[in-house]
C-alpha cells in the first residue's frame, strides 16, 4: 500500500500534460524516500525521468517498495480536471491506482495498473558542454527556432553557445555569450556540435514551464542532448537522441 | 522467428517469376516455421495479415505510414514522398528513408515475427479520436528496429500490398506440398474457414478432415455459371430443377447464435451494424442456430430499388439508423447451410430449401425467394418473364439434388439474365481530369486477372459517367492511391466497377492482349472485390463466343 497528498494540483497537470505529449505509459518505482518515474516514447527516441522528494508531499506513507505502470493518457484526462486549489491524494492497491481530488466536493478515479512493458535503457553520457540557463529564456529560443525549423542545431565555443536551424536555405540562429545575464554556469570543454529534432524539445518544456533553471547537456555528433530541471525536493531529466548531421 | 527470415524469402520470391518455384520457395519456409507460428507466417506472406472476415483492418495509408516513418528516421515527409513517386513504390522509398536515416535511437532490437504480430494486433484495436495518433506510435516502435529490407516489407504489410507474387494458389501448393495434402482437401477446408493460416495449422497437424462449417466464420459462397436460356440451364442443372428469381441486390450470409446474429457480405465483410433490422428480423423470425444465405434487395412500396441505392447502406458507418429507414431493406432468403451444430453442405438442395422453408417465419423484412420447380422449358420462359417484369435481374436455376460446394463454380447452379455480358474489372490506376473535371479523377485504368492472379490492364474509362459517380469513384479511390506522378496516379487494385462495352478486340496496346470498345463504368460493385473480377480466361470466351 502507498499513499500520498499534494497540494500542488497545477504542478502536476502541467507535468502530466507535458509527459503525455512524448509517453504513452510510464513505470513508476516508490520507496520510503521518493517517488521515481521513467518513460520513453515508443521509438526510444527520448527518455524522462522524474523524481519527487516525500518532502514535496503533506502525506507519504508506504509499507514497502511498489513498482507500477501507468497509463499516461487517462491519467492527462483525470489531471485536466484539477484546479488551483485542489488537492490530490493517490493510493495505490490491489492492482488499481486511486486518485482522489479534494476541495468541496471529493473527485475519485479509480485507474487499473498496466502489466510492465520492457525495461528502458539506462542512459550514461559524458558531455563536453553544460549550461545552467534561465528556463524562460531557453524555452524563447526554442520557440523561436521553431518558428520555421524542424530540428536545433547546438554549436558550442569556448566563448559562446550557437542555436540555429538551417533547412532548404531558410535559416534561424540565436547566439548565448558565456558572458549574458540569463546564464549561470558555462562550461565548454571542447567545441562541439550537434543535432535534435526540435518537436521533442518542444514537447518537454511544456512539463518544465514553471522551473527557474534549466541545466543542458550535450557533446558531439552521437553524443544525446540532456535537459534537467531541479529543485530540493524533485528533478526532471529528458533525454533526447541526436540526428547525424 | 526473426522477421529477417520472412524477410529473405520475400526477396527470393521477389526475384523469381516461377510458380514452381515459388511454390518451392513457400513450403521450404512453411518446413522450418514452430507449429504455432504456421499460421501467422501464411498471413504475412499473403500479406493478408488478419482474415478478412475478423473484422479487424489495420487501417493505415501510405500517408499515415510515411509520417511515422518521418518521426523515426528524421527525414521529412516531403522527401519521403518524392522517394515515393521515384521508386513507385511505398515499400522501396521506405527502405531508402531508414538507409539514410538521420535520427538516432536509444535503443533497438532484431525484429521479430510475434512482435510484429501482436503490434499490429493492437493497432487493430485503435479506434476514435487519438486512433490514428496510437497507430503511429506502434508503427514507429516497429520501424525503429528495422534496417533498410525489413522496412521494405513491413511497409508493405501493414499496406496489404507485398508485391512478391505470391497469391492463394502458391500457399496452396506449399501446403499440399509440405505436409502431403491433396490440393483438393485443402481447398475445400479453406472454402470453409476462409483462413490460410487455420488451413495451413490444420495441414501440419493432421486435422484438416475435420476442420467444419462453424457459424461467426462466414463461407465463401457458391458461385453460378452462366446460361443463355432455359434449354442450356437445363442441360447443366438437370431436370426437374428449381427455379428462383435473380433478385438485383447483395448476396449476404447470415450467421446466428441465440440471440447473436452477424451478417456477412459474399466478400466476407461484416456488415451486421449497417443492416439493423434484418439483424432483428432474423433474431425473430428464424428458428435455432443457422447458417442463412439470401440477396438483400432495397424495396420501397412493391417497387424494388436500384441497386446503387443499396450499396450506399453498405458504406454507411453513421446515421444508419437513418439510413435504413430511408433505404429499406427485404432479404430473399434461398439457401441454408448449417443448422443447430450441423453442416448442412452435404444435404441436397432441395432438402435444405425444406428446412429453410420450415424454419424461417417471413414478415417485411425478411421473406423466401420465389421459387418455382419444374421440369418444362415453357413453364420456365414464364417465370423468367415474370421475374424480369418485377424489376429482377433474371432467374436461377438449381439442381434439386446438389450439395452446397462453397467457392465453387461447379454447375450446380446457373444464372440467367438477358443482359450483354458486361465485366466487373478493378481499377489500377486513373488521372486527374482537366477543367471542369480538374477535382475529381477522370480517366480510370481498368485490369482484370491474368491465370496468375495478377491484374493487367485491358483499357481504359472516361465515358459514360455522370458528376455524381465522378465525384463518388474519386472519393473511393482517393485512399488508394499508391504514388502520384503528375495527372496520373497508381491506385491499389481494392475498387471493383461494373463495365459494359461495344465490342471486345484484341490489342497490343494493353497486357492483357485484349481492349474494349466504348468502355463504360455502369455501377460500382461494392460487392466485390478484387478477387472476384473476370479473369482473361472469360474475356477471351467472350471474344470467341461473339466470333
Amino acid at each position: 500500500m502507498f499513499r500520498c497528498e499534494w497540494s500542488d494540483p497545477v504542478l502536476v497537470r502541467e507535468l502530466i500534460e507535458g509527459v503525455s505529449d512524448l509517453v504513452d505509459t510510464a513505470s513508476f518505482h516508490v520507496d520510503g524516500e521518493k517517488i521515481r518515474m521513467e518513460a520513453s516514447d515508443p521509438s526510444i527516441i527520448c527518455k524522462i525521468e522524474i523524481e519527487a522528494d516525500k518532502r514535496s508531499f503533506s502525506i507519504y506513507e508506504i509499507d514497502s517498495e511498489i513498482d507500477f505502470y501507468l497509463d499516461i493518457n487517462l491519467m492527462k484526462k483525470i489531471c485536466r480536471r484539477l484546479r488551483s486549489g485542489d488537492k490530490i491524494s493517490i493510493n495505490v492497491e490491489n492492482n488499481y491506482l486511486e486518485f482522489t481530488i479534494h476541495n468541496f466536493v471529493e473527485r475519485y478515479f479509480r485507474v487499473p495498473l498496466l502489466e510492465f512493458g520492457d525495461p528502458l535503457p539506462q542512459i550514461n553520457m559524458e558531455a563536453s558542454t553544460f549550461l545552467r540557463i534561465k528556463a524562460e529564456v531557453f524555452t524563447d529560443l526554442i520557440k523561436d527556432i521553431a518558428v520555421i525549423g524542424s530540428s536545433l542545431i547546438i554549436k558550442a565555443t569556448e566563448d559562446e553557445i550557437i542555436f540555429f536551424s538551417e533547412e532548404e536555405g531558410v535559416r534561424s540562429s540565436i547566439t548565448i555569450s558565456k558572458d549574458n545575464g540569463a546564464i549561470e554556469e558555462f562550461r565548454v570543454d571542447k567545441e562541439c556540435i550537434s543535432k535534435f529534432n526540435l518537436s521533442y524539445i518542444l514537447s518537454f518544456l511544456k512539463t518544465v514551464s514553471s522551473a527557474e533553471f534549466i541545466e543542458i547537456f550535450f557533446g558531439n555528433k552521437d553524443t544525446p542532448l540532456k535537459l534537467e530541471c531541479s529543485n530540493e525536493t524533485g528533478m526532471i531529466r529528458f533525454y533526447l537522441a541526436p540526428m547525424e548531421i | 522467428m526473426k522477421f529477417r527470415k520472412i524477410v529473405n524469402v520475400y526477396e527470393m520470391l521477389e526475384k523469381t517469376p516461377a510458380r514452381l518455384e515459388k511454390t518451392d520457395i513457400v513450403a521450404n519456409l512453411l518446413k522450418e516455421t514452430p507449429e504455432k507460428l504456421v499460421s501467422i507466417v501464411i498471413r504475412l506472406l499473403l500479406g493478408e495479415t488478419f482474415p478478412k472476415w475478423m473484422d479487424k483492418k489495420i487501417g493505415i495509408g501510405t500517408q499515415l505510414l510515411i509520417k511515422s516513418i518521418s518521426k523515426v528516421t528524421g527525414i521529412k515527409e516531403k522527401e519521403i514522398n518524392e522517394w515515393v513517386r521515384e521508386e513507385g513504390d511505398v515499400g522501396k522509398a521506405v527502405g531508402r528513408a531508414v538507409r539514410n536515416k538521420k535520427q538516432v535511437s536509444f535503443f533497438a532490437e532484431e525484429l521479430s515475427v510475434e512482435e510484429i504480430y501482436d503490434t499490429l494486433n493492437r493497432i487493430v484495436e485503435f479506434e476514435g479520436i487519438r486512433s490514428q495518433e496510437k497507430k503511429l506510435t506502434y508503427l514507429s516502435k516497429l520501424f525503429v528496429s528495422a534496417d533498410e529490407k525489413e522496412a521494405i516489407y513491413l511497409s508493405r504489410i501493414i499496406l496489404e500490398k507485398m508485391r512478391t507474387g505470391v497469391g492463394e494458389g502458391i500457399i496452396r501448393d506449399a501446403i499440399a506440398k509440405i505436409y502431403s495434402v491433396p490440393s483438393e482437401k485443402i481447398d475445400r477446408a479453406y472454402s470453409l474457414v476462409n483462413d490460410w493460416g487455420a488451413v495451413a495449422k490444420a495441414a501440419k497437424n493432421g486435422t484438416i478432415d475435420s476442420l467444419q462449417i462453424e457459424p461467426f466464420r462466414p463461407i465463401r459462397v457458391m458461385l453460378a455459371q452462366k446460361v443463355r436460356n432455359i434449354e442450356e440451364g437445363f442441360s447443366v442443372v438437370g431436370k426437374p430443377c428449381a427455379m428462383e428469381y435473380k433478385y438485383d441486390g447483395f448476396r449476404m450470409q447470415v450467421h446466428k447464435v441465440g440471440e447473436d446474429v452477424r451478417i456477412f457480405t459474399r466478400r466476407l465483410d461484416n456488415v451486421t451494424e449497417q443492416f439493423p433490422f434484418v439483424r432483428d428480423s432474423v433474431r425473430r423470425n428464424i428458428e435455432g442456430d443457422c447458417i442463412v444465405e439470401g440477396e438483400t434487395v432495397g424495396i420501397r412500396g412493391d417497387k424494388y430499388l436500384p441497386f446503387q441505392q443499396i450499396s450506399r447502406r453498405i458504406k454507411r458507418k453513421y446515421n444508419i439508423e437513418e439510413m435504413a429507414r430511408k433505404i429499406p431493406v427485404i432479404l430473399h432468403l434461398f439457401d441454408i447451410v448449417y443448422l443447430n451444430g450441423r453442416s448442412l453442405l452435404d444435404t441436397p438442395f432441395q432438402k435444405r430449401r425444406e428446412i429453410l422453408e420450415r424454419i424461417v417465419k417471413e414478415d417485411e423484412k425478411l421473406v423466401l425467394a420465389k421459387q418455382i420447380v419444374t421440369d418444362s422449358v415453357e413453364e420456365g420462359n414464364i417465370f423468367y418473364k415474370e421475374a424480369l417484369n418485377r424489376g429482377n435481374e433474371g432467374i436461377m436455376m438449381k439442381n434439386l439434388n446438389a450439395p452446397y460446394q462453397p467457392g465453387s463454380r461447379v454447375g450446380y447452379m446457373i444464372k440467367l439474365k438477358p443482359i450483354l455480358e458486361t465485366l466487373d474489372l478493378v481499377i489500377i490506376g486513373a488521372e486527374w481530369g482537366e477543367g471542369r473535371r480538374a477535382h475529381w479523377l477522370a480517366t480510370f485504368l481498368l485490369a482484370c486477372k491474368d491465370e496468375e492472379g495478377n491484374f493487367v490492364p485491358i483499357g481504359k474509362v472516361g465515358t459514360g459517367i455522370t458528376d455524381e459517380m465522378f465525384q463518388e469513384l474519386t472519393d473511393l479511390l482517393k485512399d488508394n492511391i499508391i504514388y502520384q506522378k503528375g495527372k496520373e496516379v497508381v491506385l491499389k487494385p481494392e475498387l471493383v466497377v461494373e463495365v459494359g462495352y461495344e465490342e471486345i478486340q484484341r490489342s497490343p496496346k494493353y497486357e492483357s492482349g485484349f481492349a474494349l470498345r466504348f468502355p463504360r463504368v455502369l455501377r460500382i460493385r461494392e460487392d466485390r472485390g478484387p478477387d472476384d473480377i473476370d479473369t482473361i480466361d472469360r474475356i477471351y470466351e467472350i471474344y470467341e463466343s461473339r466470333g
